[in-house]
């Protein structure tokens, strides 16, 4: 069964950047994990916070990830966070 | 079926048999009626959004009845993060829409409806605030739109409810009987009031003793017997029926005001939500003002990303977006907006808990955010005509741009840079039309003006509320007044 990363999204009133393309984009770069953005249960191997701007205001304050969790709030950051999953997933 | 998708709203719509007049003719679809179905879209937005993740944690809430997963429009605040998010919310619902999705109102009525009752039940022994749990518990698990109706048609504004020369100019009970009342009177301005599966009566000022009829909160479904509405003209409304995509500007979506006449219609018991307890009145009229106000901090802003976007690409579209003063008027057009948001935000964050548990924005500053409103967006539009030019009101129909003879000889001379199509000007021109003096402009401009209350109405809050007292303590310290 392969890993399971959980996007979770801010609301987007004014993101600064398409953050479900970021979530396709993450989904291409690593097929060998199912990346879901919505499920009912908190139990995930890995959870990515996508927020659209610095105010960084997702609720994720109750999402646990067993191996870790990374918010991103700039397209840029993109890079952090693939490395992020690849590290906490896929490192061995 | 606490979050229905859009599809399934749509459809509950059409399940109602509701009595609606328009052009002097019955109509007996307004689902799918051209001039309506672009308001019913920009509700129907409101069910779709909230299906999507990313849009989640705005447009739903865990409903503090139930713990249910519900739309944000039956929501009722319980912290200031929850009253932030509500404006948030609206932003993000006036970007994909460009107009008024017109069910905030409900959401504004439910709180101040909630508070107020609980407040009253206290004081009075009444009833309500139970009759209120039991309605919005309904209404969030069917997921309704609700139409908060306050605003009387007023007749002679020197005169109180019960001294106009007709006494239905104020909406006010006509008969008490052992199993409910019946009501007559209006209500005007019903924004979306025919995409809606019930109406949140409220009434419309402060009242006196003597006023007791007028003081009357209830709630009924807008297929009652006796409730009738009729549609409110727009410009530009019968472009709808043309059937042309581009001339209308917005073709998904729009808004929607009516009259709405409630010729003697029953109201049971359990739907009543205030009868008689005039002390009320003005508690929850300036409550759900308040909340109406702060809503303005937030839908109006998204419509205006949406101009402000439009005349960006205006400029881009005949290549005069590199002068300095364009790029100086797209500043000071978002500067105005975000000047709108900072207030809707600020009087969310300022917000403060009612005795009932749920949260009242800071009345000051949702009055002033209401204030910015009634003018800023006079100002974005101004500086939108004026980046579009005059194309925006001489372009012709889309039928000439399609004509065989003379769509050439369009496509030549009203092209700006060479690698953009006309049509996509034109569109673009259009939207600006549609938002500064279309269909659009009764919710962007006029709404902006008057929705929610005009703007005297804020200034007498303002005044009340400034701490006068206060100020000038400060500056006889500061000048060494004793």
């Amino acid at each position: 069964m392969p890993k399971r990363v959980f996007v979770k999204y801010c609301g987007g009133c004014n993101p600064h950047f398409d953050r479900r393309a970021l979530c396709l984009k993450l989904r291409t770069a690593l097929p060998q994990l199912e990346i879901v953005e919505a499920h009912p249960e908190n139990e995930h191997d890995f959870v990515a916070v996508l927020c659209g701007c610095r105010a960084q205001c997702a609720e994720h304050s109750e999402l646990r990830g067993r191996s870790g969790k990374k918010l991103i709030s700039a397209a840029g950051d993109y890079p952090l966070l693939e490395e992020s999953i690849k590290k906490a997933l896929l490192s061995d | 079926m606490a979050l229905m998708t859009g599809d399934e709203y749509v459809e509950s719509i059409r399940r109602l048999k509701m009595k609606i007049y328009m052009f002097g003719e019955t109509v007996d679809n307004p689902v799918d009626n051209p001039i309506l179905r672009p308001s019913l879209n920009s509700v129907k937005a409101t069910y779709d959004l909230a299906q999507l993740p990313e849009h989640a944690d705005l447009m739903t809430a865990k409903s503090h009845l139930t713990g249910k997963k519900i739309n944000r429009f039956c929501h009722i605040h319980h912290s200031t993060d929850d009253l932030v998010k509500k404006v948030k919310m609206q932003r993000l619902c006036g970007q994909r829409t460009a107009s008024c999705f017109q069910r905030c109102v409900g959401l504004d009525s439910f709180n101040s409806v909630f508070s107020t009752t609980y407040e009253c039940d206290r004081k009075h022994g009444t009833k309500y605030h139970e009759n209120f749990l039991e309605f919005l518990k309904e209404a969030q698990e069917k997921d309704w739109t609700v139409d908060g109706a306050m605003t009387d048609p007023k007749g002679d504004r020197g005169l109180s409810p019960g001294r106009q020369a007709d006494p239905d100019l104020y909406l006010r009970v006509v008969e008490r009987r052992k199993d409910g009342i019946v009501v007559r009177g209006a209500k005007a301005h019903q924004t979306g009031i025919c995409n809606s599966h019930q109406v949140l009566v409220m009434p419309t000022i402060a009242m006196g003793p003597e006023d007791r009829d007028y003081a009357v909160s209830f709630a009924v479904p807008l297929d009652a017997e006796n409730l009738f509405m009729v549609i409110g003209r727009q410009s530009c409304d019968t472009r709808k029926l043309e059937g042309s995509d581009l001339d209308v500007g917005n073709r998904e979506f729009g808004g929607v005001e009516a009259l709405v006449i409630f010729d003697n219609v029953f109201v049971p018991n359990e739907r009543i939500f205030l009868n008689g307890e005039t002390d009320f009145s003005g508690m929850l009229v300036e409550r759900f003002a308040g909340y109406h106000r702060q809503s303005y901090g937030g839908c109006k802003v998204g419509v205006g990303d949406v101009l402000i976007g439009a005349a960006a690409l205006a400029a881009e579209y005949n290549g005069a977006h590199k002068a300095s003063h364009i790029k100086d008027k797209l500043i000071e057009m978002t500067h105005l907006n975000e000047t709108l948001y900072s207030s809707g935000i600020a009087c969310s964050c300022e917000g403060s808990e009612t005795a009932s548990g749920n949260y009242l924005i800071d009345l000051l500053l949702a009055n002033v955010c209401k204030q910015n409103v009634t003018r800023f967006p006079y100002e974005i539009t101004r500086l939108a005509e004026d980046i579009a030019g005059g194309l925006m009101v001489t372009a012709p129909s889309e039928k000439d741009l399609r004509h065989p003879r003379i769509g050439p000889y369009l496509d030549k001379y009203l092209r700006g840079v060479a690698s953009t199509p006309t049509e996509d000007r034109l569109k673009i021109m259009r939207l600006i039309e549609n938002l500064t003096l279309g269909a659009a402009a009764v919710g962007y401009r006029t709404e902006s003006m008057h929705g929610a209350g005009s703007p005297q109405a804020q200034r007498i809050v303002i005044a009340r509320l400034g701490n006068m007292e206060r100020k000038k303590a400060l500056a006889k310290n500061i000048a060494r007044i004793k």
